[in-house]
């Protein structure tokens, strides 16, 4: 009679164990595949900021490494992150850090008032069809990836960014691509990155011919 | 050449053109039609990435219609229905599938609900056993009374529902048919036979009345008093269940009953015999 009591009570206790587990977890908070694999290729228009070039690729990015922010102009977390952004842009930019924003399902004109009311010089991308946005498995935008210079993703960051994130998750971006100078061995330049993770087939590449 | 042999010459390269364009078909080109239904299946096993609780199949949103896009075209291209879903899998992780794949942590999704099922099932089936074990045996003895409330509350609704649906007469006639049951010819109660049903299941956790305890008393006037009235809506109690003060705190609340249920009250004269036979066997202190 007592194993049963206990086994039924080791029963109880582990469910309850279970679903206590289950509480410390935010459903909302899903960890990406993507962090510490390589950064999906894209080849996208330019909105603006891109100079004279009317589409960039990220692998033509030379840099010590690059944050991908996916944005749009109807997305009001987008609007209270925008600050952050400005603030990173103006610190990093010469440092070497290249700061890219992919527009997601938007329209060019809405973004480009957007840009022009809230400020920003650096390269804009269009995606129509989501196509790049599903590569990097963005499901709410704000969504922020750090690339290092290798061109492998070393942080994705949902929701409004903040200065802290920003200033932490670029330092270990630069830092990195200060260990890859000092070491002959690797390569440096967003280049080393390429051909981008294609999901093993070409067939499935985000680069191949539609 | 006979007419069966031509006829099988006929099938095996009708057979073998077929094979050929279906291994062709399979390796190059689906139809639009077929293309549809894949996208659709697989549409329908993938998480919406913005609503969360929708397929991409059902989800209304402009992403869930771009991932279509993106599944469509992949199959255009030639991949398969696996390398499409792994492909998704590899940029979101795991949660884009609707249903986890069954293996490792996931599994207990799948296994739990129906452990639960057989356990519960389990329980039921022993706890009932025992319980018209019992019953056969002729002592009717002691059920858990939480599992009677489980039991009860599991029955209820569907009770209820039934009962609504009977015609008034078929209510009334059982009604009347129950208290006759229970010894009650005198009526018009009212709630009565719904009281008297709870007794009559309250019973159940009652002490059971055991005379061989009660030795010469049982010859007495009072005990049969006793039997008559308290054994007539419920089974009568052995006295040693309760204090003598205790049993006068029973006492009225019962009486209450009778009265609610509309049934003939308890002379004054019954219940001094009724109470007194009670504290006579009544449990010390």
């Amino acid at each position: 009679m007592t194993w049963k009591k206990i086994s039924g009570l080791g029963v109880v206790l582990a469910f309850v164990a279970l679903l206590g587990f289950g509480l410390t977890l935010d459903p909302s908070e899903l960890s990406s595949p993507l962090v510490g694999s390589a950064a999906p290729g894209f080849r996208l228009e330019v909105l603006e900021g891109g100079g004279s070039r009317d589409s960039v690729g990220l692998a033509e990015l030379e840099a010590k490494g690059a944050v991908v922010n996916f944005w749009a102009s109807w997305c009001l977390a987008c609007i209270q992150e925008h600050p952050a952004l400005v603030r990173a842009w103006r610190r990093y930019e010469r440092e070497g850090i290249q700061m890219v924003g992919i527009v997601y399902q938007d329209r060019p004109s809405a973004a480009r008032r957007y840009l022009e009311r809230y400020g920003g010089g650096w390269l804009q991308l269009m995606d129509p069809g989501s196509r790049t946005a599903i590569d990097y498995g963005v499901y709410g935008i704000p969504e922020t990836f750090f690339i290092d210079s290798a061109g492998t993703i070393t942080h994705k960051h949902v929701g409004p960014v903040d200065d802290q994130v920003l200033d932490r998750e670029i330092g270990r971006l630069l830092s990195g691509a200060r260990e890859a100078e000092a070491s002959p061995a690797s390569e440096t330049g967003m280049r080393a990155g390429e051909p981008p993770d294609a999901g093993g087939s070409g067939a499935l590449g985000p680069e191949a011919p539609r | 050449m006979t007419g069966p042999g031509r006829t099988l010459t006929l099938a095996v390269a009708l057979v073998g053109a077929l094979l050929a364009s279906a291994v062709a078909s399979g390796a190059q080109e689906r139809s639009p039609e077929e293309l549809d239904a894949l996208t659709k299946q697989i549409a329908s096993q993938l998480r919406c990435p913005v609503c969360r609780q929708l397929s991409v199949e059902d989800s209304p949103s402009d992403l869930a219609r771009e991932v279509k896009g993106v599944i469509r075209d992949k199959l255009e291209e030639g991949a398969t229905p696996e390398e499409v879903r792994a492909y998704f899998v590899s940029k979101y992780g795991e949660w884009i599938l609707l249903e986890p794949p069954k293996e490792g942590f996931n599994l207990l999704v799948w296994v739990t609900p129906l452990l639960a099922l057989l356990g519960g099932g389990t329980f039921l089936a022993v706890q009932l056993t025992r319980w018209m074990r019992r019953e056969e045996d002729g002592s009717p003895g002691r059920v858990n009374a939480s599992f009677l409330l489980i039991l009860a509350l599991a029955l209820t609704a569907g009770l209820t529902a039934c009962g609504d649906a009977l015609p008034d007469h078929v209510k009334e006639d059982a009604r009347r048919r129950q208290l006759r049951e229970l010894g009650v010819e005198h009526v018009e109660p009212t709630g009565g036979a719904r009281r008297a049903g709870v007794s009559a299941i309250r019973r159940i956790d009652l002490e059971p009345l055991d005379p061989s305890a009660l030795g010469e008393d049982t010859a007495s006037a009072a005990y049969h008093r006793f039997l008559h009235r308290c054994g007539a809506c419920h089974e009568a109690p052995a006295p040693s269940q309760h204090t003598a003060s205790e049993w006068s705190a029973v006492f009225t609340r019962m009486h209450r009953n009778i009265e609610d249920a509309g049934l003939i009250p308890v002379s004054g004269p019954d219940r001094e015999a009724i109470l007194e036979f009670l504290g006579r066997h009544a449990k010390e202190k």
